[in-house]
């Protein structure tokens, strides 16, 4: 516990998606933790109870296995893992439920090339180089690439998703939670796409669902204007 | 199995075991690696001339192009190397219907370093073979490492750009994979392997030999890919960035078939020889959990390996040929590629883990002195994992976009693969409760191996959860995970084997002080460098970028100096195994008291491995059982065959009288040692009235040259008629084999007495026959392993003086050089200065002549100058290691002889150390 307070462990949660992910996470933290613990403490009683001293000529007990003990350390991991598999289930197929608010999800066309990202609106028919996403609306990305694999990422979303050249992958769903609003996070590629690939990086802005529509009427404007 | 080769006589291949002749290719190093050079560059014009002449002749346009260039020759000059390496002769000379010899052993086995560096056919020498070619690409895939870490030190750009950046973890992390821990276990249980189940070599040992030829190239290539540049798109190659890609990636394509068909002729021939060459009694339930780990390895490999070599070539004909199959503007689909080289590629990691696992389980049973805990359920979880690594593949592509559904059950099939895992684990723990522990550095790595792999599968379970590598996937979490798997799961049980086995290879015991501090500094090393990065890979850092955000400098400082000790514990590691080679105590048959068959045979085997073959009788890890055996190890039938330990020797009678000390001899005596579990009892037959001392004295000059070369040698002195002497020492000693060496026909009166057909018929022992010239017979012994003493008698020779030298041999054999400075006065050419030197050289003459007689090998010289001329010149020349003055000095011209004497013991040689 101690250590857990020291530092983080684990960016913001800014999405709803990653509180789901966040209790997975640290469930898992808490087995390994736990695992390891066993596995090292055991190992080292036995380096300490059982070492022989230098030049002793003796056996060990003709022990060749216990098959109860054998069971038991299959099904405990065994039950684990199936919990653990569950759960995780659980958690991808909420995440990624379409969601069925009044207004539906806010679907956004996202491009990737070497080196930058093109987000596009289709609702509003506008093009930016930077993401704005509303609070407590779902936000589902609509991911294709033209030239190679990039993948779109923001840590406190927890969710990424690969560009594909050819396909749309539209698995990068996430609402963000309220208290996010006015904040900004990076948007990494995470997939290797070439020598830019460390510096392909664009910002995701949250704003208030206000904010959000004063900021879609703005640009609507823009871009007609630039049209014009 | 060893044979004489040496001399003329009919060959007599020792040993039931199907009388192998054995012929040493004689040809030389030079010869060898010449014809290597001239065939890779032929190959390479070859590769040049062929697509310009092609597109010439079909009248293409442009005439060139270079990616079809580049692959063209990187192909034909990597055949021409394996050509040239001579691993195709044989089946050349087969397919021209030249003659053959199936049993042709020309190329087996190893009689000098030099055999280590060209065509061999002897699964040990290739095993040692591999481990050379892998220590060297760890070396260069360590330092490309070392080149990342230097660029990661600080944000922003240190040694490189971008795209050099992608280069170097591309080359790491590709020469790391195809050239080090694949080959490595491919090395350590090509060794072990066919010992372990009583086989006398892998079941086709030209292929084996092939397969260790074709590393090379493929090292090269891809060492050649970094250099070239245009080979930045990671090791997995992912398209369209590799189809970007150019004259590295063109050569990685080609390298990666060279190493993965090396990793397809290894497999295949592993699993032939596992399932056609165990000895009788070898059921598979008393195999050794090494052998059962590469069995499923190498099914893994034949399945897998197609798969990786089918995605490179796919990958290259869409970049230089013009194919669509990944080129989604055509057609292609980018998925695929992924699918393809993932369905390789995952079962790929335990191919590099499954043969640890194998090792790691000897390791543990045998410095734990206990029967593996779960043999059926470790073998079994073995299998369990291979099967379920071919449903997994898909867990590296989760959010790649591929088909949604498919990612929950391979989500499933991929945590179920933890709990084989587990049990192996588990398992492992259990063989070390109630044991007797001890920590020998093989058992070092094995334990830290438990635990940093206990660390790298906890965190492959996170991975292999959907949602939590939805989030960690491509973030330097993946990077801690691979390397607490490749690093501290791989490359730690390949140490853990290395000096588990170094001591079998090499005959030769390793210290254990510098193996313990190459432990702990790569153990923390290793733990201080990748165990921060699973943190930097949770809170913001994604992997494969050359520039981060600055708030994660000092982390990745600290991680790029921890990174070191590794370096510095490898340095150890190889200062450590060239001292082993050079000059390490020799080892016993069975330093660590193992119980499989590589320890119930010699160190190192001997040439075919058995003398007979061998019988197992039960489990391969029976510690604890009273009277419990793995395997009877048979003595040829010649010497009624029975059981066969380290402490009976079968004698190998050599009969020579004066001719005991001569090179030819000594040599065949070597080999002989070094092929085979051999005694050696020096037997001389006296004749009437001959000087038994001087006799006595020879031999036990030979005697003491022998054992510095760890034979075992006695010696004896026979008189009376020689046949019947001979005859009944045979019968004395247990004669396994006499070896005679004689002058040539008509120089000798053993051959003209017809002894040696004599003795045989006497005996009914094979008799096998060393001739030398006169020459060679009188020779001294000129043997570095004899200490070289030199005698100054400034005022000549007299009989005092030849009985102290003889005393002096006495006391401790050595080979003497007696001097005598005639100082003879100017002019040197007047007639007194020539007849004093007249004088000198008729007294050595005479003192070399006596001490001869006595059996000493000694040589004379007369110098003109001064004692202290003769001292200086004699340092110079001859380097010995004692200089003894005879006859009166003074203290000052002791001391001036010592001064000029360099590293030799200056005495008078009535005593008195200077």
């Amino acid at each position: 516990m101690l250590i857990s307070q020291a530092f983080d462990w684990l960016p913001e949660a800014a999405s709803l998606e990653s509180n789901s992910v966040d209790a997975l996470i640290w469930w898992c933290i808490w087995v390994s933790i736990g695992v390891f613990t066993v596995v090292i403490t055991f190992l080292l009683y036995s380096i300490w109870k059982f070492r022989a001293p230098d030049g002793e000529d003796l056996d060990g007990a003709p022990l060749h296995g216990h098959t109860g003990l054998e069971i038991i350390w299959t099904i405990i991991p065994t039950v684990i893992i199936g919990v653990t598999a569950v759960w995780s289930a659980i958690v991808v197929v909420d995440n990624e439920k379409v969601s069925a608010a009044p207004g539906g999800p806010m679907y956004v066309d996202v491009v990737g090339r070497q080196f930058v990202w093109d987000f596009t609106y289709p609702e509003l028919g506008i093009t930016t180089g930077d993401l704005r996403v509303p609070t407590d609306r779902q936000v589902i990305l609509r991911l294709q690439a033209k030239d190679v694999i990039h993948s779109f990422f923001v840590y406190e979303t927890r969710i990424k998703g690969d560009a594909v050249p050819g396909i749309v992958n539209d698995r990068v769903r996430f609402t963000m939670k309220t208290g996010t609003a006015g904040k900004s996070y990076p948007i990494v590629c995470a997939e290797l796409c070439g020598a830019g690939h460390s510096v392909m990086r664009a910002r995701m802005y949250v704003l208030s669902p206000g904010d959000f529509d004063a900021w879609t009427a703005t640009a609507k404007r823009e871009a007609v204007a630039a049209k014009g | 199995m060893a044979t004489h080769v040496s001399g003329s006589g009919t060959p007599i291949a020792h040993g039931a075991g199907g009388g192998h002749a054995h012929h040493s290719d004689h040809r030389s190093l030079g010869h060898w690696w010449i014809r290597i050079a001239w065939s890779t560059v032929v190959g390479g014009a070859l590769g040049l001339a062929l697509p310009f002449l092609l597109r010439f002749v079909f009248q293409m346009d442009p005439l060139w192009n270079e990616q079809v260039t580049v692959a063209c020759i990187a192909l034909f000059s990597g055949l021409g190397f394996v050509a040239g390496s001579g691993c195709f002769d044989w089946w050349v000379r087969w397919l021209l219907g030249k003659p053959v010899d199936y049993d042709d052993h020309s190329f087996h086995g190893a009689n000098s370093w030099r055999d280590y560096f060209r065509l061999n056919t002897d699964h040990k020498v290739i095993g040692a073979q591999y481990l050379g070619v892998i220590f060297f690409f760890l070396v260069v895939a360590g330092s490309l490492a070392e080149l990342v870490r230097t660029e990661l030190a600080q944000p922003g750009s240190q040694i490189t750009n971008g795209e050099g950046y992608n280069t170097l973890f591309t080359g790491h992390a590709a020469i790391m994979i195809f050239l080090v821990l694949i080959p490595a276990f491919a090395g350590l249980a090509n060794f072990a392997l066919p010992i372990m189940i009583g086989a006398k070599d892998m079941a086709f040992p030209k292929f084996n030999a092939l397969s260790v030829w074709m590393l090379p190239p493929a090292g090269f290539m891809m060492l050649a890919g970094v250099m070239l540049g245009g080979w930045s798109s990671g090791w997995t190659a992912y398209v369209p960035l590799a189809t970007q890609g150019g004259t590295g990636t063109t050569l990685f394509e080609i390298g990666a078939q060279f190493a993965g068909f090396s990793s397809i002729f290894t497999a295949v021939n592993f699993l032939v020889t596992i399932f056609t060459m165990r000895a009788p009694g070898m059921t598979i339930w008393r195999m050794p959990l090494l052998v059962w780990a590469n069995a499923t390895t190498s099914a893994l490999v034949v399945f897998g390996t197609p798969f990786v070599a089918v995605s490179q070539f796919m990958t290259m004909f869409d970049r230089i040929m013009g194919t669509h199959f990944f080129d989604w503007a055509f057609g292609g689909n980018v998925i695929s590629y992924q699918h393809i080289f993932w369905f390789y590629s995952h079962p790929a990691v335990y191919i590099m883990l499954i043969p640890g696992f194998g090792i790691i389980s000897e390791v543990i049973s045998t410095f734990s002195r206990k029967p593996i805990f779960g043999y059926r359920a470790i073998a079994f979880s073995t299998v369990a994992i291979a099967v379920l690594g071919f449903g997994v593949w898909a867990h590296h592509m989760f959010v790649s976009g591929m088909a949604p559904w498919l990612r929950i059950p391979m989500m499933a099939t991929t945590m179920l693969i933890a709990i084989p895992t587990g049990v192996k684990i588990f398992g492992w723990l259990g063989t070390l409760w109630r044991g007797r522990i001890h920590l020998d550095a093989p058992m070092l790595w094995a334990l830290g191996f438990m635990s940093t792999f206990v660390v790298g599968g906890l965190s492959g379970v996170f991975v292999a959860i959907l949602p939590v590598d939805i989030f960690v996937t491509d973030t330097y979490y993946i990077v801690a995970h691979i390397h607490y798997v490749f690093f501290g799961g791989s490359m730690f049980t390949i140490f853990a084997g290395v000096y588990y086995w170094l001591p079998k290879m090499t005959g030769r015991m390793f210290n254990t002080t510098l193996a313990k501090w190459h432990f702990w500094l790569t153990y923390i090393g290793f733990n201080a460098t990748f165990l921060p990065m699973h943190w930097l890979g949770l809170v913001g850092m994604p992997r494969r970028v050359m520039d981060y955000d600055p708030r994660f400098a000092n982390l990745n400082l600290f991680i790029s100096a921890a990174s070191i000790l590794m370096v510095v514990g490898t340095v150890l590691f190889f200062v450590n195994i060239y001292q082993t080679i050079r000059s390490g105590p020799k080892a016993p048959w069975n330093p660590w008291r193992g119980r499989t068959m590589e320890w119930l045979v010699s160190s190192p085997p001997p040439l075919f491995n058995f003398d007979a073959v061998p019988q197992v009788v039960g489990g391969p890890y029976q510690y604890g059982h009273v009277g419990a055996r793995h395997a009877i190890i048979y003595a040829p039938d010649e010497v009624g065959g029975g059981e066969y330990v380290e402490t009976d020797r079968p004698n190998i009678l050599v009969i020579a009288r004066d001719a005991v000390t001569s090179k030819p001899v000594l040599d065949a005596i070597r080999q002989l040692d070094h092929n085979g579990h051999w005694r050696f009892t020096l037997v001389s037959p006296a004749e009437d009235g001959q000087d038994v001392a001087g006799i006595e004295r020879r031999q036990r000059l030979a005697q003491s040259i022998l054992e510095r070369s760890g034979a075992v040698v006695a010696t004896k002195v026979v008189t009376g008629e020689p046949v019947a002497a001979i005859a009944a020492a045979a019968t004395d000693l247990h004669a396994h084999e006499i070896l005679f060496a004689t002058l040539g026909l008509g120089q000798s009166d053993w051959l003209r007495s017809d002894l040696v057909d004599r003795v045989r018929k006497a005996t009914g022992v094979a008799v096998s026959h060393v001739t030398l010239s006169a020459a060679e017979a009188a020779e001294s012994v000129h043997d570095a392993a004899l200490s070289h003493v030199h005698v100054i008698a400034p005022n000549g020779v007299d009989s005092a003086i030849v009985d102290a030298i003889r005393d002096r041999v006495d006391a401790s054999p050595a080979r003497i050089t007696l001097t005598v400075p005639a100082a003879v006065p100017a002019p040197e050419w007047g007639d007194e200065a020539n007849t004093r030197r007249a004088e000198a050289i008729t007294a050595v003459h005479a003192a070399v002549e006596s001490l001869r007689n006595q059996g000493l090998s000694i040589k004379g010289e007369v110098w003109d100058g001064s004692l202290l001329d003769a001292a200086k010149a004699i340092a110079k020349a001859d380097r010995p290691d004692e200089v003894l003055v005879a006859g009166q000095v003074t203290e000052e011209q002791l001391d001036a002889i010592d001064l000029v004497s360099r590293n030799a013991t200056v005495r008078t040689l009535t005593g008195g150390a200077r």
